[in-house]
């Protein structure tokens, strides 16, 4: 099987551990990775300054993947919903359809269509296969209680596509459960990270994380897994500015799925990026020994 | 956010907004917001509710009213955190975040100002490509860039001709 990597900007120029661990994983499963040069931000910002700009970026970032022929990893789920959006938007509108092909022209740009969006939820758990990465599995993590964050914009709206089930995600939950750690159910597991209110809020986006990283503490996990580099860097990167505002001690470490698929598979912390993670990851190592 | 009574007292509705409005809603294919019936639910379950007191049912309904400028007014046009929680559980599809989002847009086809740090991003990509410069991160008392981590460069083939396209589209404004 072969992808391209879709960054997006957090993880292009800060999350270095989320496309650092994802290469090392994919590598380790067998996948090949094609590189595309070119990738610029998906849109996300220029949907609050009106539709055309965004719509453009996505489209510009989908055509340099068709061009390769190879379906599209997302490491930010708000970069899986745009391009879904976009999609959406090209197929339903044919005067945005047209506008948007003329700017791509211009810049040297095509085809607009045909570029397969796959979230890395569903590379390791429809198309890897929950089995198969048991069988790849070293170092199972026994007796560790993980809880999972699959994010906003991953699952809604389920209308434009379905990852996983929008009220009661699984998914993680049993690709967790496949490294022979446990993933229960939690009554905060779909509380919001807060990371687009960072830049119109900051007050309220960081309560949000902060509030979010409180609870699971609170209910005795041991560590909390995320699949997307923005509500990471929520909950990872920005846990201690999260605890200074909500005036509490947060002490829990939050990884990447890919680095604890990673770990579970054998691979050294380094060259998945733990010496990276803000959160106090070395807990959690310690425990995985 | 202001009361219905207060609204009636304080402000006439505003037509051309609504009509400007309305030809976006039908452009882009999003639910006609006279669907809403008021039932609170986007209310009831939104993240930013409880800290910012925003209400999405209330924008919706102030729309309908003809209100559609003193929503644009509103600072708390930008206390949604995006979860897209009201988009998914309306029972009758009308997206409160949508209504949300397209008085966002609105907002800044009249000229007003928006967020300084959202303004700060948006320049960023028009500019670079991205919301923000390639960092250097810390590792213990060293740090870091993509290159020192191994990970491939970072590359807009041609930054110049990027942002002419990009500004041409962000000037075909619909809203
Ligand atoms: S959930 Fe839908 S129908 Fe109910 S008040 Fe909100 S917008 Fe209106
Ligand atoms: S998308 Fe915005 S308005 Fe809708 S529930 Fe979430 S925070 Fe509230």
């Amino acid at each position: 099987m072969k992808v391209a990597i879709f960054p997006g900007c957090i993880a292009a120029t800060e999350q270095y551990a989320c496309e650092l661990s994802t290469r090392e994983v994919l590598r380790e499963l067998g996948v090949e990775v094609v590189e595309v040069p070119g990738f610029s931000c998906c849109g996300w910002p220029l949907q609050n300054v009106g539709t055309v700009g965004w719509v453009y970026l996505a489209a510009r970032n989908m055509a340099l993947a068709a061009e390769k022929g190879v379906p599209l990893i997302t490491l930010c789920n708000v970069c899986n919903r745009m391009f879904y959006e976009a999609k959406f938007l090209l197929t339903t509108n044919s005067e945005l359809r047209e506008k948007i092909s003329s700017l791509l022209k211009e810049e040297g740009r095509g085809p607009l269509d045909g570029v397969e969006i796959l979230h890395p939820l569903e590379l390791f758990h429809d198309r890897i296969g929950v089995e198969e990465i048991k069988k790849r599995i070293k170092k199972p993590l026994k007796g560790l209680k993980l809880a999972a964050h699959t994010g906003c914009q991953a699952i809604r709206p389920r209308k434009l596509r379905s990852i996983d089930d929008p009220e009661y995600p699984k998914k993680l939950p049993s690709l967790i459960e496949a490294l022979g750690a446990q993933s229960p159910h939690y009554p905060e597991a779909l509380d919001c990270c807060g990371a687009y209110l960072f830049y119109t809020r900051k007050d309220a986006s960081l309560t949000l994380a902060g509030e979010k990283v409180e609870a699971v503490q609170n209910w005795g996990f041991d560590g909390l897994v995320t699949v997307c580099s923005s509500g990471h860097r929520m909950l990872d990167g920005r846990q201690d500015a999260a605890a200074t505002t909500i005036g509490k001690a947060l002490n829990l470490p939050v990884v990447y799925y890919t680095q604890l698929l990673g770990l579970a598979m054998g691979l050294a912390p380094e060259k998945l990026g733990l010496q990276l993670n803000r959160s106090p990851v070395k807990n959690l190592l310690e425990k995985i020994g | 956010m202001v009361g219905i009574t207060d609204q009636l007292r304080a402000t006439k509705p505003q037509p051309d907004l609504v009509d400007r409005f309305y030809k976006v809603v039908e452009k882009l294919k999003l639910e006609n917001p006279f669907h809403c019936y008021q039932c609170f639910k986007c209310t009831s379950g939104c993240t930013s509710f409880r800290l910012t007191e925003i209400m999405p049912h209330s924008f919706v309904n102030f729309v309908r009213l003809g209100f559609v400028e003193d929503m644009m007014r509103s600072e708390l046009l930008w206390a949604c955190c995006q979860c897209l929680k009201c988009k998914e559980r309306c029972p009758q599809d009308v997206a409160p975040v949508d209504v949300i989002f397209l008085l966002r847009r609105m907002t800044v086809s009249s000229g007003a100002e928006i967020p300084e740090d959202l303004s700060k991003i948006i320049m960023n990509v028009t500019e670079t490509g991205f919301i923000q410069g390639i960092q250097k991160v810390k590792v213990g008392e060293t740090s870091v860039d993509r290159e020192q981590l191994g990970l491939p460069p970072i590359t807009l083939p041609n930054l110049e001709k990027f942002s002419s396209v990009l500004m041409k589209a962000m000037e075909e404004q619909i809203e």
